[in-house]
């Protein structure tokens, strides 16, 4: 996969060149804009990591040139501006994540894949959590290989759970999704939730109380005390 | 007692007017007193009139026959004239009177100085005789040559028989000094009202709040007073302005070097095998973490103390504290914390949303650092009458009493504290609840940590 970083600071350029490269990911590394809209001719990059604070021009800028002549490729704004209204002003740029420095390299490569998924679909794609396998485009689940037969409801919860692994999906979020509603008048969200842990087994989905719902990669032993 | 005569000693302005206020009061009525007295020895009201000599020529005129009963009249009179005057029947310092006829003195006063003699007819003179000086005047009468002089003494201390029987000059002053006191004090004291006015506003000044003084006074020497005060504040305001932009550039310009230094030792860890490499990149790695958290603490309280500018909106407080407790479960499942989070509606305050992130923010990612391994950090709302409460309770160490005033100031750490922190989380957590009027209220939580209170006013009783 090709990833053109726009990145005028060396050492931080340098790392984020190596740590991609050694993850089997081909970095092209350019410091000024010009170069970048070059490259962005010449070598077709199939995603882009933008540094706002470029010293020929703002990073800004650039983006809407992105976004009018590269509409397909997927932009990850990287900065040091970290406020609401910068992100948001980022995000309304057309830019698809925002990270804000300084960023660990797990999130980077995290942010990375999840956009490459998202831009090239979830053909042949399964996602896969302790035996426990969800086939997006075939909505096909599996628990250790024995098919499940869930309900809209109770797929839909367990997709949007499945596809944000150790995130906390909050309550509200996820009746809005489900019911399509802000109200949460009744205990609905509990019901379809108790019926989907019934079926897949205990141990998948954790319950943060009051919070909402997470599926852990790993195991979260309970308290030892 | 001690007091009491403190507060005596102590100059105030309401006395300085009130004695200037007397003084000059004084001070005119001596002016006015004086030139009365001295016009008035200058030329006397008896010597000046014309009545007074006109009824002695008459009766002079018409008892010409009855010389007795004409000497006993006279006598009368003089003792009349003499009372009127107010000097008594000492001559040398009362009224006299002397008739003449042809020349002759036909009746004197007691003791009058009958050598005094005017050159004049109906003129006031000033007359030495018998060592003094004497003011006098002559009437003729029109139809005989009789004469009548009425003479006064002129001298200095006459001024003394003046005060006496003038008493009625200096009498007004005197009744109405003590009159005047109270009213002018409390005169004084309504005309003192604006200025106490902007006194008591200048006292209820929190240190942070630089904004002018609101409502400025009419009056021309006051407003000079709270302009003054205000180009002040403005100058404060604005170099505690530029200093907060400096720390926020200052903290921005560090994040990059901060991401370089931290991608560098990550990329690095997969070419190192042993592990005792590993573990000093391992503290590199930590200690670059810290030094980004203090960054990122630094900015959010360079943010949020800085001046409100944007509108107050309804936040719905329950939904967005419930959003932050999703997006801080990672950390919380790092040390296998268990979150919880109680309420029943949406509950709504007004507030900036962004500056309630960040203190919601704080509190939970304290409570999670206290927090012993396995722990439960408990996070409720409830909607109280004319509140909104927000609660977060850890079992972690608490914070003792004493020093529970402490911890909210910057850079402060509990120094039986073994975490590592920025020492700047409740002080951000103070600024944004101050901004918001709220209250926040350190106890110990059931479990005997850290139960922090925070008291949001209604967004209805505001």
């Amino acid at each position: 996969m090709k990833i053109l970083l726009i990145e005028d600071d060396l050492d931080l350029g340098n790392g984020v060149r190596i740590a991609l490269v050694d993850q089997g990911l081909d970095v092209i590394w350019v410091r000024r804009k010009e170069d970048a809209l070059q490259q962005l001719d010449a070598c077709a990059p199939e995603l882009v990591l933008l540094d706002l604070g470029l010293p020929d021009g703002d990073g800004m800028s650039l983006m809407t040139c992105l976004r009018q002549q590269f509409k397909g490729i997927p932009v990850i704004i990287l900065t040091a501006r970290g406020t609401l209204h910068d992100r948001l002003c980022g995000l309304d740029a057309g830019a698809d994540d925002y990270l804000v420095k300084p960023f660990v390299l797990a999130e980077l490569l995290a942010r990375v894949r999840a956009l490459a998924r998202r831009s090239y679909g979830f053909e042949n794609e399964t996602i896969e959590v302790r035996g426990l396998s969800l086939h997006v485009p075939t909505r096909r689940v599996t628990v250790r290989e024995r098919n499940m037969d869930l309900t809209a409801s109770e797929y839909t919860l367990l997709e949007l759970l499945m596809l944000r692994t150790d995130r906390v999906l909050t309550r509200r979020f996820l009746e809005e999704r489900i019911f399509g509603t802000k109200d949460n008048l009744s205990n609905a969200l509990d019901v379809h939730m108790g019926n989907l842990r019934r079926k897949i087994g205990d141990g998948y989905v954790r319950t943060v109380r009051g919070v909402g719902y997470v599926i852990d990669t790993v195991p979260i032993q309970k308290g030892a005390g | 007692m001690r007091n009491f005569w403190h507060h005596l000693r102590t100059p105030t302005l309401v006395r300085r007017i009130m004695f200037a206020q007397m003084l000059l009061l004084t001070l005119l009525w001596c002016v006015f007193l004086t030139y009365i007295l001295w016009e008035d020895l200058r030329s006397p009201n008896m010597l000046s009139g014309s009545k007074t000599y006109e009824t002695i020529i008459t009766l002079i005129d018409r008892m010409d026959d009855r010389p007795q009963d004409r000497n006993a009249v006279l006598e009368d009179f003089s003792k009349a004239l003499r009372e009127g005057y107010g000097g008594g029947e000492d001559p040398a310092i009362s009224i006299s009177l002397i008739v003449r006829k042809n020349k002759e003195i036909i009746y004197s006063s007691d003791g009058a100085p009958t050598s005094v003699t005017n050159t004049k007819y109906g003129e006031i003179q000033r007359i030495q005789s018998e060592g003094r000086t004497w003011v006098g005047r002559t009437q003729k009468s029109e139809e005989s040559d009789a004469e009548v002089t009425l003479v006064t003494p002129a001298g200095d201390w006459n001024l003394f028989i003046y005060l006496n029987s003038r008493g009625y000059y200096i009498l007004p002053l005197l009744v109405c000094i003590p009159f005047l006191l109270f009213p002018a004090w409390l005169s004084i004291r309504i005309a003192m009202r604006p200025w106490n006015k902007v006194v008591h506003e200048v006292s209820l000044r929190t240190p942070e709040d630089l904004s002018p003084l609101k409502d400025g006074p009419k009056h021309m020497e006051l407003r000079q007073m709270v302009d003054a005060i205000n180009v002040f504040l403005a100058r404060v305001r604005e170099s505690t302005e530029r200093e907060r932009i400096f720390i926020a550039d200052a903290a921005h310009e560090l994040r990059t070097p901060l991401a370089a230094m931290r991608i560098n030792v990550e990329a690095l860890q997969s070419y190192v095998s042993s592990d005792s490499q590993q573990e000093l990149l391992a503290g590199i790695i930590r200690s670059n973490s810290r030094a980004a958290r203090l960054v990122n603490q630094l900015l959010l309280m360079m943010h949020s103390e800085a001046p409100i500018d944007t509108v107050v909106v309804p936040v719905p407080l329950t939904t967005l504290v419930q959003e932050r407790m999703a997006a801080l479960a990672p950390l919380a499942a790092e040390r296998r914390i268990e979150l919880e989070f109680y309420s029943h509606d949406e509950v709504w305050i007004t507030g900036i949303r962004e500056r309630l992130m960040s203190l919601i923010d704080n509190l939970i990612e304290n409570a999670v650092k206290y927090s012993p391994e396995g722990g439960r950090v408990e996070v409720d709302i409830r909607a109280l009458d004319k509140s909104a409460q927000l609660r977060v309770s850890d079992a972690g160490p608490g914070i003792s009493a004493e020093l529970r005033e402490r911890v909210f100031d910057r850079f402060f750490r509990d120094p039986n504290q073994m975490q590592s922190g920025s020492g700047l989380g409740l002080a951000i957590v103070k600024a944004v609840a101050q901004q918001h009027n709220s209250n926040v209220c350190l106890n110990t939580s059931a479990e005997g940590g850290l139960m922090v209170t925070i008291e949001f006013p209604n967004q209805n009783s505001t």
